[in-house]
């Protein structure tokens, strides 16, 4: 029976709470105290069984009140598998339990302890797999079965607004306990800047809940103290230092490469990117291994002190302590202070040490079994009775009956941050502890986590970690002294009985264990997959100590190679929305500078590349007829331009590009494919020559970035004179097509327009309503057309402009979706949209780009290759007769069942009114009147005939008259 | 008494074939080898089975390819699959629920339709959805136009599908041992011998080992292994990554892998959603995560599934993938040496391979002849600038 106390002889610095609250726990309205976590105000109100098990569904209850396990996990407002035990209580909170029907008092599939022992061990690889058609019935009962917390599938706190933070201090403590505070005090002394993390509200770690005195402390004033008293002391000191900033309620839960410390904190994450860090991460109550190990009612020590002197709470009517050092009196005196009858506590030292605590609990007329520890513990739902006897679990001797008994039998180091996917820890024989011990360079480990117990070497331990970290220097082993070591028990007391769970989050039992051993299974990773140890909700946090010394015992491994599998990361689970942010890490959205135009046009907005372009304003098939009828206007600002000039410039063009440019004299403009180093075509665009020495690039949409980068990787690594200027961000676009461009752009420019002086594949300089433009005539739509490059900060007002001048003919708008059909009628490809990995410029038809008798250049040696083979298949133009339907962009050529090609683009051409496209096709299907089969995805075929040359104006006769 | 899986071994001083490699390829190469009644076969694994790859992998298990060998070869992988929990007896919990690939972009959607278009025309079952029916199977999927990159279709191939990777590697193991071969666990080669361009055997530290067949199976180390024959291999290293969620009751009930945003997903029976990405951009031998990995992921996620905001990551790791230029791999005897065989290159790929790539293996060592399903996929093909098309279908392929 739990209930609350209102002060506690023992706990000078206990205060009962002021305030009081409601929440509900599935649907019931409970009370809460103001400081309560989750897990504490329900069992204040004597909550015993707080979950299920995942595998067998058996109760579980709160044990260390620390988030370790998977036993306080819970829904909270909706968010599932929460860590009860490590978030503070609010009004109103609608608290759930997990995974249990109809209830987690009466859960109907608990398949407990009668049927444990009747499943053969693995027995999911063993089962249901026979005959065939039993899995996929099986797997669908598994299934409802299965899991923890329910995904908010109505998305309730979609919304959240997650944010990244981020520090660079000088030193970064973690954990707030002795050795922390004394490693943050040394580091503050030395001048420096510190971060020090904290998961808990309050700072002060597990002192906050004792009351042992401190000794021999460096830090004189501390002695005679209460650790209670201590810690609040020097948190008293250096809460209000300017080079401090503390970070609580915040968890450290993960140290990547680099020591980039990741933390979280309620919707944020924190990047850390300290000089030095400090790891204090403290210890937890060791787990131990009997039967009957895991039923609601046993608690560790600390969980039980956390309990009474930070929520108030007479966790128990009658306790039984086991433990093995005087951190179990402790525990005792303080169950004794709140009112729990503690009826033994059990030692497992032969002969316990004459001290105040010792002599303490005796006087209390609390009996002490020497040399005894606990077999087995009796009862349904929850503890009813323990039984103990001699340390290997031989002979049982005494039984008492209880509703509490509390495990405090050393403590098993926070590893994981130290470990973390880096090196595994290793057994220390003479600490007995699991240890990390070669840190790399600028982190350094201090307190529990290396074993040290006593207040006074914590903080010596804290401090010289500290200083260390100021300094950057090395950090020597301290010293151990005898009266501080904790005997590890026997990892499994072996008093017989089923239920031995190692790893109680996923139901595996000793004698499990040791069937996979049997079966083959003896290496600790092995193990660890087959049986799943340590693949629960705690990662291992609870058990990795007792599988490694189990596997140890049972595999005849030393105990060097028994060791723990890698612990990873995170530390504890940390959310998507966390890791995610609020800026996505996502390709930013780029819009030109004439989006808004666009947008109040009515355009329909497509995704090329990170560019937002409009798809179209009107039906495509509509302004297509526009642009041959009549005269139309694209945007096309998110071409790639790349302005290269420096005295190595045409030998960089000659090496890079297939194509010879000494002889393209200043005004003019030619067509170049991109060629990688394997001879595959992966780009195409213009060059055009300026001025003297001066060229201008353009390059696709998609490939914008990719290209420049190409470029200046080359320049850097074969130390080219080049200089690369890339005008994409600052340039727009627009392309004005159709017969009557010319006539449109003469009334612009001062400039001779005519065919003679300004001729197909030519550029100049030039203005517009006193913009300075680049004005080339090229175009990709087949119809006679000019390309106008200019500052973006004109492009709305220029755009705008045009459209404004044009209105006579009328100049129309038109989008990318209009431009491909434009294009296809054309005949011109695409790269990456009609070509892929294998497409070489000569399969692809663009071989008049390629001039491979020129000195080295990338891709020569494939593009060779490819030559001496020859065509094998072709890129081509097809038609189909009108009233066939328009085959799906992508789909198979097919003959006789098999396929001999793909259409890569397919669309209705408008001017034409029958289907065209472009699609690869064998070399005997590539000659003009070839017939061959599409396979539409519905299943139905339709006959396409092979082109010559473009389906529209194949003389090219529009684009240079 | 619980019976033994496997046993072991001394390692004898000669064996007629001896695989490097106890992973599932080298392990499933064993099993049909013994088969085909060919047992004086050893395995030799550095560390212990199922280390590598094997273990490290996301058991996504599909055959909707690309090019013709590509979905021959994985359509013969996954039949395999679908009889192997009954011929092994043993449970590897093949739940074939159906794989979705979306596409966000248009050159996507034109790609996977080319994919769906020869699955069907190969006897594959793979057809297009639009985001309507999509949603109809993925509820919780954002279809709008809010995220970054919209979902414009999906590939979807119904036999796809998860399976426990680990019981892959034990079910294999099990039957090899059960057919007479020899697993041996912590046995590093730390030198592989020829004479003549003819292989003698290789020197591990437990000693000498001679053989007339040598074959490496070791994925991501296959560069450092081959390079120990003097053999060069077209393979760069990268980590790939991949997480777990905590477990949560089973909500999602299909593969989802995005091609645009480079991410995959599925949840395990025991209610993990398992996660993974592209290849880090950097060659490496490393095995550390990193927390890049997790933003990215996360984000990208969420574009899809906005719902799983407060779903937590529980675990994360690394594995190594061994990149071919034409991501398909390599599995060939190697000209210079008589009677030396890669089986490598398997990249993000290889253990939906498993069955195939050691069925076409055991083939080949057995008979000395390259079986037609893997004649594609010969050493040769990167003398004579012969690549597989995979390469194009790529983007992520999982």
């Amino acid at each position: 029976m739990t209930e609350r106390i209102a002060q506690h002889p023992d706990l000078p610095l206990f205060s009962s709470p002021k305030k009081s609250f409601s929440f509900t726990f599935n649907g019931k309205t409970i009370e809460a105290h103001e400081g309560d976590t989750v897990a504490s105000a329900l069992i204040a109100a004597g909550v015993r069984i707080t979950s299920r098990s995942f595998k067998y569904h058996r109760p579980r209850g709160p044990k260390d009140n620390f988030g370790q396990g998977p036993e306080l996990l819970m829904t909270v407002d909706h968010a599932p598998n929460v860590r009860s035990d490590m978030i503070p209580v609010r009004a109103g909170m609608q608290v759930e339990t997990q995974n249990a029907w109809p209830s987690t008092q009466l859960d109907l599939m608990s398949i407990n302890n009668f049927a444990v022992p009747l499943l053969p061990n693995g027995f999911y690889y063993k089962m249901f797999h026979k005959p065939k058609w039993l899995w996929p019935i099986a797997e669908r009962f598994i299934r409802k079965a299965a899991g923890l917390g329910k995904i908010d599938t109505q998305g309730r706190a979609v919304d959240t607004r997650y944010e990244k933070r981020y520090r660079f201090p000088d030193v970064c403590v973690v954990g707030s306990g002795p050795a922390g505070l004394a490693s943050v005090k040394a580091a503050l002394d030395a001048g420096k800047q510190v971060l020090l993390i904290e998961e808990q509200e309050q700072l002060g770690g597990h002192s906050r809940h004792t009351v042992f005195k401190v000794e021999n402390c460096r830090e004189k004033k501390l002695n005679g103290l209460t650790e209670q008293e201590a810690v609040r002391s020097l948190i008293d000191e250096i809460e209000k230092h300017p080079n401090l900033e503390i970070l609580s309620q915040t968890q450290a839960f993960a140290v990547y490469e680099d020591n980039l410390v990741a933390a979280q904190r309620g919707t944020e994450l924190f990047k850390i990117r300290a000089i030095s860090v400090v790891f204090a991460p403290g210890a937890t109550d060791r787990h131990l291994v009997f039967d009957n190990n895991d039923k609601p009612g046993i608690m560790t020590g600390r969980g039980v002190e956390r309990l009474i002197a930070l929520h108030g709470i007479k966790p128990a009517r009658r306790a039984v302590v086991i433990t093995t050092h005087d951190g179990g009196y402790h525990t005792a005196k303080l169950l004794h202070g709140a009112g729990t009858e503690v009826l033994a506590v059990v030692d497992g030292r032969q002969k316990p040490p004459k001290n105040d605590w010792v002599d303490g609990i005796r006087k209390l007329g609390i009996p002490i079994f020497e040399g005894k520890t606990i077999h087995r513990v009796k009862g349904l739902n929850q503890v009813k009775k323990v039984e103990i006897g001699d340390l290997h679990g031989q002979f049982s001797s005494l039984s008492f009956a209880c509703d509490l008994v509390v495990l405090a039998v050393g403590y098993q180091p926070q590893l994981n941050l130290l470990s973390q996917g880096r090196t595994r820890p290793v057994w220390d024989k003479k600490r007995q502890i699991l240890r990390v011990t070669d840190l790399p360079q600028n982190i350094y480990a201090a307190g529990e986590v290396q074993g040290s117990a006593s207040f006074a070497r914590l903080y010596q331990e804290g401090f010289e970690a500290g200083r260390a970290a100021a300094q950057q220097s090395s950090l020597s082993e301290s010293q151990r002294d005898e009266n501080e070591l904790i005997e590890a028990l026997p990892a499994d007391i072996e008093s017989g009985g089923k239920h031995h769970f190692i790893c109680p989050c996923m139901d595996v039992t000793r004698s499990e264990a040791c069937h996979s051993i049997e079966e083959g299974f003896d290496q600790v990773e092995t193990l660890k997959r087959y049986s799943s140890m340590g693949m629960g909700p705690c990662q291992g946090k609870t058990c990795h100590e007792a599988v490694a010394r189990l596997a140890a015992r049972d595999t005849g491994l030393s105990e060097t190679e028994a060791v723990p599998t890698t612990m990873r990361p995170p530390l504890s689970p940390v959310s998507f929305g966390i890791l995610a942010g609020r800026a996505p890490h996502l390709v930013p959205q780029r819009r030109t500078a004439m989006h808004h135009c666009h947008r109040k046009a009515g355009a329909a907005f497509l995704n090329a590349g990170q560019w937002k372009r409009p798809h179209s304003y009107l039906p495509p098939q509509e302004e297509a007829l526009m642009v041959r009828k009549g005269l139309g206007i694209i945007d096309v600002s998110t071409l790639g331009k790349l302005e290269l000039s420096g005295p190595d410039v045409m030998d960089f063009l000659h090496f890079m590009l297939p194509g010879k440019f000494r002889q393209l004299a200043v005004g003019r403009v030619r067509y170049s494919t991109m060629i990688g180093e394997d001879g595959i075509l992966f780009e195409d665009g213009t060059i055009s020559h300026l001025e003297e020495g001066v060229y201008y690039l353009s390059t696709t949409t998609g490939n914008q970035a990719a290209i420049e980068s190409l470029f200046r990787w080359w320049v850097l690594t074969d130390q080219f004179k080049v200089h690369i200027k890339n005008l994409a961000p600052v340039h727009a676009a627009v392309n004005v097509a159709g017969e009557k461009s010319r006539e449109f752009i003469q009334k612009l420019v001062d400039i001779d327009m005519s065919n003679e002086a300004f001729p197909y594949m030519a550029c100049r300089k030039s203005t517009i309503a006193d913009v300075p433009v680049l004005l080339f005539r090229i175009g990709f739509t087949g119809e006679l057309g000019y390309e106008i490059h200019f500052p973006s900060e004109f492009g709305a007002p220029l755009w705008e402009y045009f459209l404004e001048q044009g209105k006579s003919y009328p100049l129309k708008p038109f989008g990318v979706e209009t431009q491909r059909i434009l294009r296809l009628e054309k005949g011109h490809l695409i790269p990456g949209v009609d070509t892929d990995a294998l497409s070489n410029p000569y399969e692809a038809g663009v071989d008049f780009t390629v001039k491979e008798d020129k000195e080295n250049f990338v891709g020569k040696a494939f593009l060779k290759n490819f030559k001496e083979r020859g065509i094998e298949n072709k890129l081509v133009s097809y038609k189909l007769n009108s009233a066939d339907p328009i085959p799906e962009d992508g789909v198979a050529i097919l003959k006789n069942g098999k396929i001999i090609g793909r259409v890569t683009s397919s669309r209705m051409s408008p001017t034409l009114g029958f289907g065209i496209g472009l699609a690869w096709v064998p070399r005997d299907l590539s000659g003009a009147g070839s017939r061959f089969q599409i396979r539409l995805a519905n299943g139905q075929d339709v006959t396409a005939e092979t082109l010559d040359h473009a389906a529209y104006d194949p003389q090219g006769e529009r684009l240079t008259s | 008494m619980t019976k033994k899986m496997w046993k072991q071994h001394d390692l004898k001083k000669h064996y007629d074939i001896v695989i490097i490699g106890g992973g599932a390829h080298g392990l499933a190469t064993a099993y049909y080898l013994s088969k085909m009644g060919v047992r004086d076969v050893a395995v030799l694994e550095a560390k212990y089975i199922g280390y590598g790859g094997s273990g490290r992998n996301t058991a996504i298990l599909r055959s909707n390819y690309r090019t013709e060998e590509g979905i021959r070869f994985y359509d013969q992988s996954i039949q395999l699959y679908e009889n192997l929990s009954q011929e092994l007896d043993f449970n590897l919990m093949f739940s074939q629920q159906g794989h979705f690939t979306l596409g966000h972009t248009e050159a996507s959607v034109s790609g996977l339709t080319t994919r769906a278009e020869n699955n069907k025309a190969l006897g594959v079952d793979s057809y297009m959805l639009d985001p309507i029916e999509i949603k109809k199977m993925l509820p919780e999927i954002d279809i709008s136009d809010h995220p970054r990159y919209p979902v414009l279709a999906a590939l979807y191939h119904p036999p796809g599908g998860i399976i426990r990777h680990d019981a892959v590697v034990w079910g294999y193991a099990r039957g090899a041992e059960q057919g007479g071969v020899e697993i041996h666990n912590l046995t590093t080669v730390g030198e592989i011998r020829t004479e003549k361009n003819k292989i003698k055997g290789v020197q591990t530290n437990r000693g000498f080992v001679s053989c007339n067949k040598l074959i490496s199976v070791v994925a991501g180390w296959s560069s450092d292994v081959c390079a120990m024959a003097g053999i060069e291999l077209p393979f760069v290293t990268h980590p790939l990554q991949a997480l777990v969620t905590e477990s949560y009751k089973p909500w999602l009930h299909h593969v989802v892998v995005s091609s645009n945003l480079h991410i995959y997903l599925s949840q395990t029976d025991r209610g993990e959603l398992v996660c993974g990405g592209g290849i880090d951009g950097y060659p490496h031998y490393g095995m550390r995560s990193t927390l890049a990995f997790l933003e990215t992921y996360a984000a990208h996620v969420l574009e899809l599934f906005p719902v799983l905001h407060n779903v937590k990551v529980q675990r994360q790791w690394a594995g190594l993938c061994d990149m071919t230029p034409d991501y398909s791999p390599i599995i060939s005897p190697i000209d210079e040496i008589e009677g030396f065989y890669v089986n490598g290159g398997w990249g993000t790929y290889g253990f939906k391979a498993s069955p195939a790539s050691g069925y076409n293996s055991a083939q080949m060592l057995a008979q000395g002849k390259v079986p037609a399903n893997i004649a594609p996929f010969s050493y040769n093909r990167f003398r004579e600038n012969r690549l597989v098309g995979e390469k194009a279908a790529a983007s992520v392929s999982n």
